[in-house]
């Protein structure tokens, strides 16, 4: 190993660290035949603090095309709205952006 | 049941006894769903979410139990029910009502998740078929109360 230089399993770390506090992780709401729309509506507003009208695209979003990405974060940010929203039993991961 | 009145930071519903009970019934079931249902990802490597799946779990896990409390509290010795001859009127907060939600929500997803998940059709197909009606029976309590609940907070 050369001096001065970082192994690479360290320069990995670095990295992935680096990379989890930008914002290229998004949360995604998932549609199923359970969740009530108007539910759905609710628990965007208390979760991201939207408006109704925004809260309720995003709701019909997933309702007619299966999915929703709700919002494009930091991993922990993303982590957090996750948690959030499957608190309220709704279907919601976080996925890397491409 | 209906809404018979409402301020910033409180709901007061109508029902009469049969809407009580099945309130109070319905709400002894919770919690239903499995926090390990929950997956945090499907496409982020396993092992580098796999602390984050464990703090899920345990926040799901923890949440739940808040929620069971707060349900206790609600319908414990200082009962919301304030009743008359023919109809009982349950008082709520804010919070509580939104705790109500989420459990309500909970037992519906839990139990229809407990049916393996079924689509719109194969949910039909349960209800024609009536072999096992209880779970659907529990799922469309639910359902009136949370409609009545969203209702009352304006949507």
């Amino acid at each position: 190993m050369k001096s001065g230089t970082l192994p690479v399993k360290e320069i990995d770390e670095k990295s992935k660290s680096k990379e989890r506090l930008e914002p290229g992780y998004l949360v995604i709401c998932w549609d199923d035949p359970i969740n009530l729309m108007s539910y759905v509506t609710h628990v965007f507003q208390v979760v991201f603090g939207w408006a109704h009208q925004k809260a309720e695209y995003h709701m019909l979003q997933v309702h007619n095309n299966g999915k929703s990405v709700l919002t494009r974060e930091s991993f922990e940010r993303a982590e957090h709205y996750v948690h959030q929203l499957q608190k309220y039993g709704l279907q919601a991961t976080m996925e890397k952006e491409d | 049941m209906k809404l018979l009145n409402k301020t910033d930071d409180k709901f007061v519903f109508e029902l009469d006894f049969k809407e009580k009970e099945l309130l109070v019934e319905v709400l002894k079931l919770y919690p239903v769903l499995d926090p390990a249902y929950q997956k945090l990802s499907d496409s982020l490597d396993e092992e580098e979410i796999s602390l984050s799946c464990k703090i899920l779990k345990e926040d799901l896990l923890e949440h739940q139990e808040k929620n069971r409390q707060m349900v206790d509290e609600i319908f414990g010795e200082g009962s919301p029910f304030k009743r008359d001859a023919l109809h009982c009127n349950l008082e709520l907060g804010a919070e509580q009502l939104e705790c109500l939600l989420q459990v309500l929500n909970d037992i519906r997803v839990g139990t229809w998740r407990n049916l393996d998940s079924p689509g719109y059709d194969e949910l039909e197909k349960l209800r024609l078929e009536k072999s096992d009606v209880v779970p659907l029976v529990v799922m469309d309590v639910c359902e009136y109360f949370e409609y009545h609940f969203l209702d009352a907070i304006g949507l």
